[in-house]
């Protein structure tokens, strides 16, 4: 349902500040607690997630890169970030199922907080079934959890790891598929358990 | 106390519906979001944030208002704390403050019923929950400031784990007095990098931070600096082999640990004070919301007895 703003127009509620509130203590719960799912769907009305983790973070302030051409010219002016090539961006935005062909933002030794933060768009995640299955330890996780991701080309897995194999510097993903949020912040182990052909449907 | 009736009553709080929500705009709400996500990702690193002007002085606990600001919306319940207490100064108005601005929010100052709690100088004694979060005040961010008076050096040995000269500092107590002299703010190592001022608890409530269920954001206003302990991470106080870290004593004399004189209380952190008229020294529980609980459950139990 359309929502109505200050001025009395109906928006998409994702451009609200009550809603943006609410998402972001999700995704906050969500970097925290790596493995966690949260599902979106009832926020989003018909937006896409990732749309939606854009619209609770962006201002001004800060530069976005578009890799994968997921964004429409008409969801720029509302998000306001202004736009960069990918290798200086804060925030990047890309489709998982091409593998990654370049190298992001990773932090400096005095100042990690300079590395860019991945938005990848997946087809699914689940608990049980996937194409790949990884298992995740490290802060946030209680002992270790497991999670399965599908739509991931399996390079962005392995850039990844090594992106973030030298901490402080390292990047911080978060994976969307279409309604539920996943965050993989740069402390987190991830391993690969399992990679299936059939998302581990018999 | 819910704050829906009392917000209309004078002008001075009416003026307050002018203001955004939780008083600070969206963009500067946007920037601190942004700035907890990274402190997330980089346990204990202190991540810099430019901290806003608000209507109190800086070090009155601004940094904490900043993040509770930010994070809260209409379903939450909030709890402020200032040493222990509910009701002391700090508290009552940071907590009236987040009321005027936050209109819809509720307060409480039960630890089981918030899921918001900003505190100052404790961490409550009763065990956090996952689904909370801690939001504690703080005055000097960095731990190191008592070596290295240059912050971009200081920033370069957070970097790069070097708490070398740290550890001097402390050996150096135990050489002079048998003792680490640091009482409160004691420096703690999280998921084995960076080394956090824990902000001015107590050393009783630094293993509290230790694999935490609840999610922990420290906020300097002053200093412009946030960081946090994520839950379920490792967080270790600087120790030797041969000098173990060690929490307050609360024994007397003879070695008997002292007790609460209102609830009874044997095992929480205690205040000590003299009593106005006969001169006694008493000790009472620090967290004030503990002590009502645990003295509620007693009187509970002696009418179930009698």
């Amino acid at each position: 349902m359309l929502k109505q703003d200050l001025l009395g127009a109906y928006v998409n509620p994702i451009w609200l500040a009550d809603t943006q509130q609410a998402l972001f203590k999700s995704l906050m719960q969500v970097l925290s607690r790596p493995g966690r799912l949260d599902n979106w769907a009832e926020w989003l009305e018909n937006s896409p997630a990732y749309l939606a983790v854009l619209a609770t973070l962006l201002d001004g302030e800060v530069s976005l890169a578009d890799v994968s051409g997921l964004l429409t010219e008409s969801n720029w002016p509302l998000l306001q970030a202004h736009k960069s090539a990918v290798e200086q961006a804060n925030y990047i935005l890309c489709d998982a199922t091409k593998a990654p062909t370049f190298l992001p933002k990773l932090g400096t030794l005095s100042s990690p907080d300079f590395a860019a933060t991945l938005i990848l768009k997946v087809s699914s995640l689940d608990k049980m079934q996937g194409n790949i299955r990884l298992k995740l330890t490290g802060p946030g996780v209680n002992g270790e959890t497991e999670i399965c991701v599908s739509g991931i080309d399996q390079a962005w897995l392995d850039q990844r790891n090594e992106w973030c194999s030298a901490f402080p510097l390292g990047i911080d993903c978060i994976l969307v598929d279409d309604t539920q949020i996943l965050g993989l912040p740069r402390t987190t182990k991830v391993e690969i358990l399992e990679v299936r052909d059939n998302g581990g449907l018999n | 106390m819910s704050n829906q009736a009392k917000t209309s009553d004078t002008p001075f709080r009416q003026a307050s519906a002018e203001y955004n929500f939780g008083f600070l705009d969206e963009y500067a709400k946007k920037e601190i979001r942004r700035s907890v996500l990274k402190a997330i990702a980089i346990p204990g690193y202190q991540v810099p944030y430019s901290s806003r002007e608000m209507p109190m002085g800086r070090g009155f606990g601004t940094g904490g208002l900043q993040l509770t600001l930010s994070l809260i919306g209409k379903q939450d319940t909030l709890k402020v704390i200032d040493q222990g207490s509910d009701d002391s100064v700090n508290a009552v108005n940071l907590r009236s403050f987040i009321e005027m601005t936050c209109p819809g929010i509720d307060t409480t100052t039960k630890v089981a019923e918030a899921n918001l709690i900003q505190s100052r100088h404790r961490i409550p004694e009763q065990a956090l929950r996952e689904d909370q979060v801690l939001v504690l005040q703080v005055p000097y961010p960095d731990a190191l400031v008592v070596v290295e008076p240059s912050e971009d050096k200081r920033k370069i040995m957070h970097g790069e784990a070097d708490y070398s000269r740290l550890l001097v500092k402390l050996y150096e107590d135990i050489v002079k007095f048998d003792e680490i002299t640091i009482s409160h703010r004691y420096p703690t190592r999280i998921n084995r990098h960076y080394v956090i001022d824990s902000s001015p608890i107590p050393r009783w409530d630094v293993p509290k931070m230790n694999d935490s269920k609840a999610l922990i954001l420290l906020g300097a206003g002053r200093e412009k600096k946030i960081y946090a302990v994520p839950p379920y991470t490792l967080a270790e106080p600087l120790e030797f082999d041969d000098v173990p870290f060690r929490v307050e004593g609360f024994n007397d004399e003879t070695g008997k640990r002292r007790t609460c004189h209102r609830c009874g209380c044997d095992h929480s952190f205690l205040d000590e004070f003299i009593d106005a008229r006969s001169g006694e020294k008493l000790y009472q529980c620090s967290d004030s919301d503990y002590c009502d609980e645990q003295l509620k459950s007693l009187s509970v139990n002696q009418s179930l007895e009698g």
